[in-house]
């Protein structure tokens, strides 16, 4: 697949729009889950998905070879993201969801109890990641989705690893107390993953 | 009780020592608030271990280079409308040059407005002056030329413009009732 992007690549810097396309087939879904997680809801995602491979296009020749493109294209999704949390607290129109509906995310093809089981976690994880303040949204989505490192995260929202771990921190703090505050009416930790709680975290 | 050491080491990922995680596991025995806050944690990382990564609806590709299209046409039309205003400026900036030029032609043929209003007064003076010397030589031809012909000239004038009158009433009344062709 590396191969195949340093062609798309190599071809999109010359204009082929189709190399482009199919970077856009391949980063389709990082960069939606990006936005949705960022957004919480399917039509501002589809919308900054959309929006943030438009730049990535127009500033493709500005791209520098050297990095991971993955981590350039989601930079820039992310900062898309940052700034559209900026603009929803000047804006106080609603968007009309239902005029979206046909943006909802596609039935993974669940039996009806699992999807709802599903559904219910991501509302949990949209309702935790609202408490977060974007940009430490941002960095958590990156850690806890894409594995991301520290430096590649300072990276991508152009801050100091210090100060990536510091937003991090408080972070997870945040994300704690929501947690709490949530329950009884989320699911047992226990019951979910009895195998993890012996070794969740590195700390232990 | 402090609990600050404990929660920082509880939200990190960084490795901990022997003897600081045997004193983290010492505190949380007796601690319930580090315990609660051990839990949520952990229940936060499980659930975002659980939850798969979210798809946009199939045709997100083409969606894309419908907007992409758009985007071009929209840049177009810009771009069109920029140049469009350039234009216009460019065009109101010489005919602004247009009339420097003349204005300025026209304070090197006149030497104020003043002059340029005297001369206008004498060229219309002359039109006048002309039109009045036409009028003479027409008034002068009327009075002279009755005396100059005679009775007998004046009665053959008046039977060859007599003729000519009656011609043309009979010429007019043959062609007014003459049968319309069908028109086809």
């Amino acid at each position: 697949v590396e191969n195949n992007e340093s062609e798309w690549l190599v071809r999109a810097l010359k204009g082929d729009d189709e190399a482009f396309a199919q970077i856009v087939e391949s980063y389709q879904k990082p960069v939606y889950n990006l936005c949705y997680r960022m957004l919480g809801n399917p039509s501002d995602a589809e919308d900054a998905a959309q929006e943030s491979f438009l730049r990535a296009y127009k500033s493709l020749k500005r791209y520098d070879t050297d990095r991971s493109f993955a981590t350039w294209l989601l930079s820039i999704a992310s900062h898309y993201c940052i700034d559209q949390h900026r603009k929803r607290r000047l804006d106080t129109l609603s968007v009309d969801d239902e005029q979206h509906a046909w943006l909802e995310p596609p039935d993974p093809g669940l039996t009806p109890e699992a999807a709802l089981h599903l559904s219910e976690k991501q509302e949990q994880v949209r309702e935790l990641l609202d408490t977060l303040a974007p940009k430490d949204r941002s960095a958590v989505i990156m850690r806890y989705w894409y594995d991301y490192s520290y430096e590649e995260i300072a990276e991508s929202l152009v801050i100091t690893v210090s100060a990536v771990k510091s937003r991090l921190h408080r972070a997870r703090r945040e994300l704690a107390n929501c947690w709490q505050t949530m329950q009884p009416s989320n699911l047992s930790v226990d019951r979910l993953h009895p195998e993890r709680m012996q070794n969740e975290s590195p700390a232990f | 009780m402090n609990h600050l050491p404990f929660e920082i080491w509880l939200l990190s990922e960084e490795p901990l020592s022997t003897e600081d995680s045997q004193a983290l596991q010492d505190h949380l025995q007796e601690c319930e608030q580090c315990s609660r806050l051990r839990e949520a944690w952990s229940g936060v990382e499980v659930l975002f271990a659980d939850v798969p990564e979210i798809e946009p609806q199939p045709g997100f590709v083409n969606r894309w280079q419908e907007r992409l299209e758009s985007n071009r046409q929209m840049e177009k039309f810009i771009r069109y409308r920029w140049q469009s205003w350039i234009m216009l400026i460019g065009i109101a900036n010489a005919a602004a040059l247009t009339l420097v030029l003349l204005g300025a032609q026209f304070l090197n043929t006149y030497d104020s407005l003043m002059d340029y209003l005297l001369t206008w007064v004498y060229r219309g003076a002359a039109t006048l002056t002309l039109f009045n010397g036409i009028q003479e030589i027409i008034f002068t031809l009327f009075r002279t030329i009755p005396g100059a012909i005679p009775l007998g000239g004046w009665i053959v004038l008046l039977f060859v413009l007599g003729g000519a009158v009656v011609a043309w009433i009979y010429s007019m009344f043959k062609l007014t009732s003459m049968p319309r062709r069908a028109s086809q």
